[in-house]
């Protein structure tokens, strides 16, 4: 990994184990959830970041492409979806139960069709599968609970608290530079 | 290309420029073993795995998909299978754009001279690695061995061109899908493409897999837009090409014998040396089946009057594990490691110089930042 690279992850890291705290402990102020807050904001700085990527991919390089248009398309979609979620803090539980749910769902399939796919070219894929389950698990467990308990945090938090830790592992995990002579 | 042109066409190429069997073979054999050299192959061999002129799929799908790994598959894919055919063309875009615009893989550039230069008095496995280079300059032009979405994807407009009884050239849209198990079905347009990946650097968007195996038959002729090629069609004559890299690869080999002047020129081929075979050999290339090994075969047995035996990636294994450590180097595959090494290094430095950051960083570059 690049030094810029490590220097990202670890920033990552830092802020999600942040996050996972902040989420597992969900102080209350003024009668608004830290934790719910944080949630939101989350899930909102990860669509906002592929978003900006997909724009940046698009107006660097894609725009040149045949087709390419789909990814501008992409962005945009992603960017709204992105602000919307920022906001969703404020709304009933109930909006907000649904859309992690939703969330975790659908990234959860997605991880385990690339776990499947891995395990077609006999790659190592068993990481990616535990990954995909864990969201699915958690999907389950966000739309069965009747209101946003404290089972709910829990779940985010570990989530966060996970990814958090392999960022960091990922920071400090040496790699191989070939120089060309 | 695959086994039957690499192999066998040319075996076929090499007796007509002039070798004898058992040369040909050692060519034919290299050119073909391109495509089997993997990390794995050599971390079996305990050789070094620099020598890499292929990689599995799931060596890709292991390698993380940052600045090097995308290095560590450009260096071998633009080496060996999809040649760079003009390092400082411009074209539209920024800087990166550029640099994965210039990595395209077509016909006669300079980099296939320096190619053909480099077996010049040297062994008959840099022969054959020249050979596999030269011939996929062919088959994957318009394609890059680089994974880029920008320039390696295809869109839902490709259509094969099939000539009916007539002789009447008519389209049909090709169907494909993502079955790595269902072989292409000729009959019904319908082949299997990797899966489609937005992501610039997935490895799906390695070279002409968006295409499938279509640059690898030689009776296809198919009409599609590159992504690159700003809506223009190309219309890819597989026949016409696969025609042009045999008497190419002829044209090679007799220079490399020392026929054929000083100099390898570009854009020179030997019609003349397949005159008496052409109609047989158009008819091999036409053919529509997926794989033409049979028909070669048959055609490279005529010539030689001798038996080309199956290949096989185990042939020289045993050779090269029970020499000693000096002599590793003096057995076919000790050769074949040296010679793609060689080449690889050849290709590299000159992309590196062109300052394309897609192969890897400089150490003259790492010297001046440690200074």
């Amino acid at each position: 990994m690049s030094i810029s690279g490590r220097i990202s992850t670890f920033i990552r890291g830092f802020f999600l184990i942040l996050a996972a705290i902040i989420v597992f402990i969900n102080p209350v102020l003024e009668g608004i959830s830290v934790g719910k807050i944080t949630i939101s904001l989350a899930v909102s700085i990860f669509i906002l970041f592929h978003a900006i990527k997909n724009l940046i991919y698009y107006f660097t390089m894609a725009r040149l492409m045949v087709g390419g248009k789909t990814i501008l398309y992409r962005g945009i979609l992603f960017l709204d979806l992105g602000l919307f979620t920022l906001i969703i803090f404020a709304m009933p539980d109930l909006y907000l139960k649904i859309i992690m749910g939703s969330f975790a769902l659908f990234y959860g399939v997605i991880v385990i069709l690339r776990a499947n796919e891995q395990k077609k070219h006999e790659s190592n894929y068993i990481f990616k599968l535990v990954e995909g389950i864990i969201y699915l698990v958690a999907s389950i467990f966000v739309f069965v609970s009747i209101a946003l308990t404290s089972l709910t945090f829990i779940i985010f938090g570990v989530v966060f608290a996970l990814y958090g830790i392999i960022a960091i592992y990922k920071t400090f995990k040496r790699s191989s530079v070939t120089f060309i002579q | 290309m695959q086994l039957d042109f690499h192999y066998y066409a040319t075996y076929c190429a090499a007796y007509l420029a002039g070798y004898n069997h058992q040369e040909c073979l050692d060519i034919a054999y290299s050119a073909q073993f391109v495509d089997c050299l993997s990390k794995t192959f050599l971390k079996r061999i305990k050789a070094t795995p620099l020598a890499a002129t292929t990689q599995l799929q799931l060596e890709m799908m292991d390698l993380k998909k940052d600045a090097f790994g995308v290095q560590e598959i450009t260096r071998i894919w633009s080496s060996f299978h999809f040649l760079p055919y003009d390092l400082y063309s411009q074209s539209r875009g920024g800087k990166l754009y550029k640099a994965k615009y210039r990595l395209i893989c077509n016909t006669n550039g300079d980099l296939l001279v320096k190619t053909v230069d480099l077996a010049k008095n040297n062994t008959l496995q840099t022969v054959g690695i020249a050979m596999h280079v030269l011939a996929d300059t062919w088959a994957h032009r318009y394609f890059a061995g680089t994974p880029s979405f920008v320039i390696n994807n295809t869109t839902s407009h490709f259509y094969e061109i099939i000539k009916d009884e007539n002789g009447e050239f008519k389209r049909r849209l090709i169907n494909f899908r993502n079955s790595a198990t269902k072989p292409d079905d000729i009959e019904n347009g319908i082949y299997t493409c990797s899966l489609y990946q937005s992501d610039e650097y997935a490895t799906m968007n390695l070279g002409h897999g968006r295409a499938g195996h279509l640059p690898d038959y030689s009776f296809m002729r198919y009409a599609y837009l590159p992504a690159w090629g700003n809506y223009e069609e190309i219309i890819k004559d597989n026949p016409s090409d696969y025609l042009h890299a045999f008497t190419q690869m002829i044209y090679a080999m007799k220079y490399l014998r020392g026929l054929n002047g000083e100099n390898f020129e570009k854009e020179h081929y030997d019609f003349e040396a397949i005159e008496p075979y052409k109609e047989r050999i158009i008819n091999i290339l036409e053919k529509r089946q997926l794989d033409a090994s049979e028909d070669w075969k048959a055609f490279g047995e005529e010539l030689s009057k001798k038996e080309i035996p199956p290949f096989s990636v185990e042939t020289y294994v045993n050779a090269y594990l029970d020499a000693n450590e000096e002599n590793k180097k003096d057995t076919f595959l000790g050769k074949f490691i040296t010679g793609a090494i060689n080449h690889k290094q050849m290709v590299v430095s000159n992309i590196i110089e062109s300052k394309n950051p897609f192969v890897g960083l400089s150490i003259r570059r790492k010297k001046r930042r440690d200074k």
